[in-house]
């Protein structure tokens, strides 16, 4: 493939998997600065890596699984940040106090707080369910493991949320059908 | 239960973000101007981030920003804010620049609606240097003309054209003049200029950069505040200045008929004309076989050098 095709290749994918990425590590980052290296980083390894780079669905999931690793590497690159990846920061920086996020709404705060208590893994199963939809199969793409094992870290990971919620007060199920009819609009 | 619960996760989701934005498309055109087997994993320094449960920073973000987007917080999901506050005070605009690392053309798009012909650009420099406004006054006359002014000799050999310096008691004037800036966290930068101001400039003022940053608008390097202040090197040679500069933690390189050189690689019997830093701890001496016969004279204070 010469270079015209990879750019070409390597530019329907950026525009196509973008935001969803740019979300990803959104959702996992608290600075808007090493969101923005994050994404440069994810990005960067794709363009070098675009010949690995599975076709079709498994793209998006090829790509989270690289910025999962990004964030798990919890490193920064040596070479300083361009000007453009600061000015990204500075975007995104602007944007999170500009929008008021609605997962920080009070009503929330309880459920907010029992996540915070979970572990790095029960969180992040948890959060490819409900933050990224993804399938039980989907998410083994992700983490590199069998669907057996992504059911098995679920089940467990919900378990102790529960039990988080329940030791501070909150009856799951009244508290979840509450928060449901909420979120519907029917309350 | 299992539903449940994810309904009450996804109730917490953070906000994805803004999406695909123009500075998204800058992104890729940058990582794709970059050879792909150039792109080698880069090496890694110590610093951890904090990979966080959820959006626990929003009020750090609203700290860091506060003088920087004054009056940002509670405006709505617009997707951009103006990068620039934009004031009438009598005869004059009071331009306050509330993101300093917005696109130059959201700066002019904004100041085109007030009907200011502007070029604004913000660009980093030293501490001492923060605030300081430079400009370039009937643009495209100059350039029609193909002459454009630049203040220095070397300030230009790679760096953007920025014109005059702008006094504080001048028509057009710096809001926080440099070296002025008491405050940790900086001041507002910004200019202020007359409202019938009828031909177009190219304005640009400085931000102090962050650590590492190269310096888009270079101080002389005998400026006071700058790490060679008072510290001779005028007509010295490339071998004494770059053992002076060394001992100031300065690293130089030598610039001759539009090139620079490392130290190793500049005559070392030549002799520096002038200086200017190029970021906190570089510094870029024009050079020649003779000594300047015209030396500027030392930064005020200094005695001679």
């Amino acid at each position: 493939m010469g270079p015209p095709d990879r750019k070409q290749r390597f530019a329907e994918m950026y525009l196509a998997h973008y935001a969803d990425v740019l979300g990803y590590i959104r959702r996992r980052t608290d600075s808007p600065h090493d969101a923005a290296d994050a994404l440069a980083e994810t990005f960067t390894i794709a363009w070098r890596r675009l010949a690995d780079i599975p076709d079709g669905p498994r793209t998006r999931l090829w790509l989270f699984g690289v910025a999962r690793r990004v964030l798990a590497n919890g490193r920064r690159a040596e070479t300083r940040r361009s000007e453009l990846v600061e000015r990204l920061g500075a975007q995104l920086a602007v944007w999170s106090a500009q929008a008021p996020d609605p997962a920080e709404a009070a009503e929330h705060a309880e459920v907010r707080a029992a996540f915070r208590r979970l572990r790095p893994d029960d969180r992040e199963v948890l959060a490819l369910v409900s933050w990224e939809g993804l399938s039980h199969e989907e998410i083994a793409v992700v983490l590199g493991c069998t669907r057996g094992t992504v059911r098995l870290r679920l089940h467990r990971a919900r378990k102790r949320l529960a039990r988080e919620l329940r030791a501070a007060g909150l009856d799951v199920a009244r508290y979840g059908a509450r928060a449901v009819a909420l979120s519907e609009g029917r309350v | 239960m299992t539903d449940r619960i994810d309904r009450l996760v996804a109730g917490i989701a953070p906000d994805p973000g803004p999406g695909l934005t123009p500075l998204a498309l800058e992104l890729l055109d940058e990582i794709t101007r970059t050879p792909a087997a150039a792109a080698a994993p880069p090496p890694r320094r110590g610093r951890r981030w904090l990979a966080v449960p959820v959006a626990a920073g929003i009020a750090a973000v609203a700290l860091v920003l506060s003088w920087i987007t004054p009056g940002v917080l509670g405006l709505g999901p617009a997707p951009a804010a103006a990068a620039l506050r934009i004031e009438r005070d009598g005869a004059d605009y009071v331009i306050t620049v509330r993101d300093v690392f917005a696109d130059p053309q959201r700066y002019e798009r904004e100041l085109r609606a007030r009907n200011l012909d502007i070029e604004l650009q913000v660009l980093p420099t030293s501490r001492s240097r923060a605030g300081a406004v430079y400009i370039i006054q009937d643009l495209d006359r100059l350039l029609a003309e193909g002459r454009a002014p630049a203040e220095g000799r070397i300030t230009v050999i790679d760096g953007p054209l920025l014109g005059e310096e702008v006094s504080p008691d001048g028509p057009v004037a710096p809001l926080t003049p440099p070296g002025s800036c008491a405050a940790p966290t900086g001041c507002p930068l910004g200019v202020r200029v007359p409202a019938d101001l009828s031909e177009r400039a190219r304005i640009t003022i400085g931000r102090q950069a962050r650590p590492g940053e190269s310096y888009g608008i270079r101080p002389d390097a005998g400026a006071e505040g700058e790490p060679l202040h008072c510290v001779p090197y005028v007509n010295r040679t490339v071998a004494e200045v770059t053992r002076t500069a060394r001992e100031h933690r300065v690293e130089p390189s030598f610039a001759y008929a539009g090139a620079t050189y490392p130290p190793h690689r500049a005559p070392a019997a030549w002799y520096v004309h002038e200086g200017v830093m190029s970021s906190a701890t570089t510094a870029i001496f024009l050079i020649g076989p003779d000594p300047d016969p015209s030396p500027r004279p030392a930064a005020a204070g200094c005695g001679g050098s």
